[in-house]
């Protein structure tokens, strides 16, 4: 039975006028969220280190002195992306990854200085339940709660926020660093889609021919440019299912990776990871590990924003390709509008390993994954706190 | 609720008083029992204090196996899953505190709180499993599972519109379960568990409760739920499990003769999607994690 909680004091009111005087990181906040909807912003990685540059820039301003300050414009900044961009779940995870780092530094800093014990928000486990405190606490009083000023938190929490813009720009890297392990050269691999990731996972792994399964024939041409020395073929998601037999496995980049193990990916991907499991082939997910996440499904609003009706029929189509009147001119037919999927889901039975930054996991792992990275409380970003 | 007073009798009549509050769950109930034995030991060693517990838990283990009757058919199993935690829980308390009666009293009071406290892990569990029941779903509930209920009755009251079909047995437990899920206003239908099959074409989501999960996140539950599961895994339907972390067990059943009560059966966890639990939303591969991290 929990006891009515007195309202919160004028902290409300001072974090509006935080944010209303703090020009600065309101423009760059306003930059991400115009770039991630209109596209400029396309890719998890871009999404990934502009949220931890707008996160630094908030940690770095000098007029906050308690870590419960902190935390709450954290969440006040990056919330308001999350909510703008439901569909780019990096920024979330960035969001939470910073989150995290800020109660750990005040856990160990008040620790080292006055040894108290704080338990820094981590996940729940068995040995807990018994040990549980006689009442529940409410999650936004446990972050009210660290407000002992600590002299080197903006230090350690700068330090650690850098750490995680370092080790997210090298993410790509050390994942195709795993690729000699799990890919023998001269091998002929599957993919789906456009990925940087699997492009530079590639070229490590030296296939003798990858087969991309390609609508538009973009994709195609990227890795052709990225791997001079392999035979690129493409293919439609139609064919996927004929050329499983011939791969020695499928190479899968992703846009974030969920709760279960499951991934989000390219169209297509879903097809080839279906045609693989039917010929026993083994499916790779290259997924850093900013990209997963801890929702077991994204949310309405990121499936709604994932489906784009921007490509319309004409600009898909080869010029002269739509039929029409003899005599009428081509250009002037209204085309009609196709809205088109720009991501797949990818169970995670269909998965067999996901390859991290930070090792090579199967899917099932994904929940110690998380419980490492994030706190339980910051798995719903959107709650009403925010 | 004032957890009933343990300080007389045996632990026994202390776990049968437990229950017949009827809000407990054997595990709690159990823990409870225990709790009484330390306010009645006189021991002044942690080692003695061990002892008498371990015989408490044997205790116990034995009554419930020789009489069935008083768990009202429900599993034994339940039982010793709240007596090992609560075991490993005391012995991890003897190594936070130097004190002999300091730790005890610490015992003491985190028991009470625990078990004063412990209707609260069906809220948690409610709020997970809450963005899985999609407005306008049709969920199939089988057996009469107080977290089910909860559930669904948090998922109506926030507005989402579900409509429940209960499956009903021979004991016609699911007539009750229907009215209670009507009085929260719930579209409730009934049908027979021989109906279940017909049934699953238009089923969304299965959810049940758990008496036990099993270390490899299997689920002892009311005898019908591997027919249910069986159907849902047919029918690609997913199967939800919601059940506090209390109920884990150390257990890990090879098949249903490993469960010598009739009235429960064991469900394999490939049968099983995710299991809603105040720890989180876990998959069953998680439930052994959390058993090893706490056991090892």
């Amino acid at each position: 039975m929990t006891l009515p909680r007195p309202p919160p004091p004028a902290r409300a009111a001072s974090d509006e006028a935080w944010l209303d005087a703090a020009d600065d990181i309101r423009r760059r906040r306003d930059l991400l969220v115009a770039g991630l909807r209109s596209g400029d912003v396309r890719s998890a990685s871009q999404a990934a280190l502009a949220t931890c540059a707008l996160l630094e820039r908030v940690a770095a301003a000098d007029d906050w002195r308690t870590a419960a300050v902190l935390l709450r414009r954290l969440r006040r900044v990056g919330g308001g992306v999350v909510r703008a961009a439901p569909g780019a779940l990096s920024v979330g995870n960035v969001l939470r990854r910073a989150l995290l780092v800020v109660r750990e530094e005040y856990a160990r800093n008040l620790r080292e200085s006055t040894s108290i014990k704080d338990d820094a928000g981590l996940q729940r486990s068995l040995g807990d339940v018994l040990a549980a405190r006689s009442a529940p606490d409410a999650l936004a009083d446990r972050d009210d709660r660290r407000d002992v000023e600590l002299e080197a938190l903006r230090d350690d929490v700068l330090d650690q926020l850098r750490d995680l813009a370092d080790e997210i720009a090298n993410a790509r890297e050390a994942v195709a660093a795993r690729a000699p392990g799990l890919v023998a050269p001269g091998a002929v691999v599957l993919t789906a889609g456009r990925s940087r990731s699997v492009a530079a996972f590639l070229r490590r792994a030296a296939p003798a021919e990858v087969v991309v399964v390609d609508e538009d024939g973009r994709a195609a041409a990227a890795l052709a440019r990225a791997l001079p020395a392999a035979a690129v073929t493409r293919v439609t998601a139609a064919a996927a299912a004929a050329v499983a037999g011939r791969c020695r496995c499928a190479v899968l980049g992703c846009s974030a990776a969920l709760a279960d193990g499951g991934i989000i990916a390219q169209p297509g991907a879903r097809l080839v990871a279906e045609a693989c499991a039917a010929r026993r082939k083994p499916v790779l997910a290259l997924c850093a590990l900013y990209k997963l996440a801890p929702l077991h499904h994204p949310g309405a609003a990121a499936a709604r924003a994932a489906v784009a009706a921007d490509m319309s029929l004409g600009a898909a189509l080869p010029f002269g390709a739509l039929p029409c009147d003899a005599g009428a001119d081509p250009l002037a037919a209204p085309a009609p509008a196709v809205r088109h999927p720009r991501a797949d889901a990818v169970p995670p039975d269909l998965v067999d390993l996901l390859v991290t930054n930070a090792g090579v996991h199967a899917p099932s792992y994904a929940p110690r994954l998380l419980a490492e990275m994030y706190a339980p409380e910051d798995h719903d970003l959107l709650r009403a706190e925010l | 609720m004032a957890p009933p007073a343990c300080a007389s009798g045996d632990v026994e009549a202390c776990f049968q008083r437990s229950l017949a509050d009827g809000t407990r769950a054997a595990p709690v109930a159990a823990i409870e029992a225990l709790l009484g034995v330390i306010e009645r030991s006189g021991a002044q060693t942690m080692h003695g204090l061990q002892d008498e517990l371990c015989e408490g838990r044997k205790a116990l283990v034995e009554f419930c196996e020789q009489r069935p009757a008083c768990l009202g058919g429900r599993t034994e199993l339940g039982v010793s899953s709240g007596c090992e935690l609560f075991l490993r829980h005391v012995t991890r308390t003897f190594l936070e505190f130097g004190d002999f009666s300091e730790c005890r009293d610490e015992i003491l009071r985190r028991g009470r709180a625990f078990a004063a406290h412990a209707t609260n892990a069906r809220d948690d569990i409610a709020g997970h499993a809450s963005s899985f029941l999609r407005d306008g779903s049709r969920v199939l509930v089988h057996g009469r599972s107080r977290v089910v209920q909860a559930t669904l009755k948090a998922a109506a009251k926030s507005g989402v519109s579900l409509e429940a079909v209960v499956v009903n047995g021979a004991d016609d437990c699911g007539a009750c379960v229907a009215q209670e899920l009507r009085e929260e206003g719930i579209t409730t239908r009934i049908i027979a568990d021989a109906a279940v099959a017909r049934e699953m074409e238009v089923i969304d989501v299965v959810l049940v409760g758990a008496e036990a999960v099993a270390e490899n996140g299997g689920v002892v539950n009311k005898v019908g739920t591997l027919t249910v599961a069986c159907c849902a895994r047919a029918m690609r339907r997913p199967l939800y499990v919601a059940a506090e972390s209390y109920k884990f067990a150390r257990a890990f059943p090879l098949g249903q003769r490993d469960l010598p009560n009739a009235d429960v059966d064991y469900t394999p966890p490939d049968f099983i999607e995710l299991l809603f639990t105040d720890l989180g939303v876990l998959t069953p591969a998680a439930v052994s994690d959390e058993l090893i991290r706490l056991y090892q």
